[in-house]
């Protein structure tokens, strides 16, 4: 069983690989994707066999569990899943079948996805030092049925987040990308928003179960209120005339910016204005 | 409509309108970007002045002015509570504007038969010929039903007219999210008048301590327990806690972290512990508890002189001196956990113990709050998954003519050209059955 450093690096390779192919507009890329989303959770399994518990905690196992839920979002949102399964005359009508740039556009987003999966599986690897990637006892503040749930929404959320993020660099990069890119966007976030959403509900009933209140405005509750109010922002605008296309892009990247910074910034911000966050270990 | 009743109507559409939502959903975003720039200052006003003073070390001479302008306690701020206020104040007029055309919508039986000019309306439109009108109609009628659209037909001089139509309840969605986010937001307003939480309340084994808040109840926690993993670090927190009515003991449970316990509306978290002591002379025990490692001072009458009693900081030992009357000092020196020594003749045993730090809070607005968040999550979904579309087509024997509005986009065009096919697939279809 894949485990360990060989499972994430097998699986790094696996999303960088998956990247190129899309970017070649090559059908194998979603095998590839695939294969590395397996491995990964292979990787995320066996780790959590040997901690004996989900492996969910700190910045390195999120990252992974972060990177997954990327791959996973471009898995399932890509336009071209379960085509082949259809019936062909179905598939040969006009209607139905996507045109060139709209393949272009969703083959640049899996792209930028599946880079941003294996650039969160090296940052994992090499950015993290030893000690934030050892397995360490679970404290008996994480020890809690809310952990999973809680953390795993998060981590679906924020990938499918990211895919919508990488949507928005793809309408903005490429011009002949913009109409499948859009599509993806609204998708991604279609499935991010909701996701983001349960994650602070599982979170509310977990922070009332550990600390006696639901909402405290710890940083960590803050930043992810502050990545909601983007999207809820988004989804306002989403069908205003003005807003489509170019501003929506940079909101759906503002939005990714949020994400990572609620991630990775908040303990940053903490040690840099000396605050306190019981989301902090 | 005279002046001020258009002015009155304009201003009413424009608290309700997704602009004003916009604007005021971004300056919420710009403004918890800002507090969470700065330390904000515990609840508890018992520390407000140490806390404020730590800040300063920090800020210098921009600490007034910070402070003044709220940013230390920014989540109550006049300026952060009036951008609520406003936010709630815009979505409770776009629900109140948008139920009644909801209502119309969802309660009116459609329109099927349209004159031609309705026809030419619409962004999305789509002509395609077929064989004949009843071949045409029950080709349309059987892959829109297909497809789980609602129709609705009527034939008029040689010609059919179709209503068809999907996802009508997905309209209610949005209605559900923001009656979901006006009772968040009343929640959270009513909240501190609704709810109290005691934070760092100490209790030492064996100390029973009153609820108060109007409450006949009281608590007493047994010794903690921490279990370990093989290398040392700790596993798990167990505390023994009574809920004591009156004198009589009424409930008994084993708090954990994460598994509080709750009784009659209150809530008992264990939060944390720290090194106690149990002093112990002929006449009388005493409790002490080193919160924050402070020394402690049990003043003995007899033989009259004090003992300052500090806990090393392993916390496996005790250092003590004894201080007479005038303030001299009579000796001093370390004593182990359960140890006896003679002060002026009288025994004093020194046992070793931990307190526990709890919080204990009673807030009625969690169940509607979670009950709320999830009506949001739910409206979100429906919104968001449950596209409602509609259309309009007018068969004859020459062919179709379809209009449609709605979340269509790019379906309405996929739609299309799969009913313009039909026939084409049909025939496939039966040749391979053939």
């Amino acid at each position: 069983m894949a485990s360990g450093p060989v499972g994430t690096l097998a699986a790094g390779v696996c999303f960088l690989l998956a990247a190129l192919a899309h970017a070649r507009r090559l059908r194998v890329g979603a095998w590839l994707g695939a294969a590395g989303a397996a491995i990964l959770s292979g990787a995320l399994a066996a780790r959590g066999l040997r901690a004996d518990y989900w492996p969910l905690t700190g910045t390195y196992e999120f990252a992974l569990s972060f990177a997954l839920g990327t791959a996973l979002a471009a898995l399932a949102l890509d336009p071209g899943r379960g085509r082949s399964a259809r019936t062909s005359s179905r598939a040969a009508r006009p209607g139905l079948r996507p045109s060139g740039r709209e393949i272009e556009g969703a083959h640049a987003v899996q792209a930028a996805t599946m880079a941003l999966a294996a650039a969160l599986l090296a940052y994992a690897r090499l950015g993290l030092p030893a000690f934030k990637r050892a397995i360490q006892p679970l404290s008996p503040a994480l020890d809690s049925v809310w952990l999973p749930l809680h953390v795993g929404a998060a981590a679906l959320g924020y990938g499918a987040l990211a895919m919508a993020g990488a949507a928005g660099l793809v309408w903005l990069a490429r011009d002949s990308a913009r109409g499948g890119a859009e599509r993806l966007m609204e998708r991604a976030v279609a499935a991010g928003y909701p996701l983001l959403t349960l994650s602070v509900l599982l979170g509310m009933v977990w922070a009332q179960a550990a600390w006696g209140r639901y909402w405290g405005w710890d940083l960590k509750e803050t930043w992810t209120l502050i990545t909601w109010l983007v999207y809820t922002l988004y989804w306002h605008l989403r069908r205003r005339a003005r807003w489509r296309g170019r501003r929506l892009a940079w909101l759906a990247l503002a939005g990714m910016g949020a994400v990572l910074f609620t991630f990775l910034g908040a303990g940053w911000l903490a040690r840099a204005v000396g605050l306190e966050s019981l989301h902090l270990f | 409509m005279s002046t001020a009743t258009r002015l009155l109507h304009n201003l009413w559409r424009a608290l309700g309108s997704t602009r004003l939502a916009a604007i005021l959903l971004a300056a919420l975003l710009l403004a918890s970007l800002l507090a969470s720039s700065f330390p904000q200052m515990p609840a508890n006003p018992a520390v407000h002045e140490r806390w404020l003073a730590a800040v300063a070390l920090r800020y210098g001479h921009a600490t007034r002015l910070l402070r003044a302008l709220g940013l230390f306690d920014a989540y109550r701020a006049p300026w952060f509570l009036a951008l609520l206020a406003t936010l709630l104040l815009n979505t409770l007029a776009c629900t109140l504007q948008r139920w009644p055309r909801l209502w119309r919508a969802l309660s009116r039986r459609p329109i099927a038969v349209r004159p031609d000019a309705f026809y030419l309306r619409f962004a999305h439109r789509a002509e395609w010929p077929v064989p004949s009108l009843a071949d045409g109609l029950r080709a349309v009628q059987n892959r829109l039903a297909g497809r789980r659209y609602r129709i609705q037909a009527e034939q008029r001089q040689g010609i059919a007219y179709l209503y068809a139509e999907r996802g009508r309840w997905g309209r209610a969605g949005t209605l559900v999210s923001h009656v979901a986010a006006l009772l968040l937001a009343l929640l959270l307003v009513a909240r501190p008048a609704l709810s109290w939480q005691e934070s760092e309340v100490i209790l030492l084994p064996g100390q029973a301590r009153t609820v108060g808040h109007g409450r006949d109840s009281a608590v007493r926690a047994g010794p903690l327990t921490i279990d370990r993993y093989p290398g040392g670090e700790p596993r798990d927190y167990r505390v023994p806690l009574v809920v004591l009515v009156g004198a009589s003991p009424t409930m008994t449970r084993t708090v954990r972290i994460n598994h509080p316990l709750t009784f009659r509306g209150v809530a008992f978290h264990l939060q944390a512990y720290g090194p106690a002591a149990r002093v112990t002379t002929p006449e009388r025990t005493f409790d002490l508890a080193f919160v924050a490692g402070q020394a402690q001072e049990v003043a003995l009458a007899d033989p009259g002189l004090t003992l300052r009693v500090a806990v090393q900081p392993e916390g496996t030992a005790f250092f003590v001196e004894a201080i007479d009357a005038n303030g001299s000092l009579l000796g001093s020196g370390a004593v182990a956990d359960g140890q006896q020594v003679e002060v002026q003749g009288t025994p004093i045993t020194f046992t070793l113990s931990r307190y526990t730090v709890w919080q204990v809070s009673h807030d009625p607005t969690f169940g509607p709050a979670v009950g709320a968040a999830a009506l949001l999550l739910a409206g979100a979904l429906i919104s968001l998954w449950v596209p409602y579309r509609r259309l309009w087509l007018r068969v004859d024997a020459q062919g179709v003519h379809m209009v449609g509005t709605g979340d269509l986009d790019d379906a309405f065009d996929a739609l299309a050209g799969e009913l313009a096919h039909i026939r084409d697939s049909e025939e496939e279809e039966g040749e391979t059955d053939g």
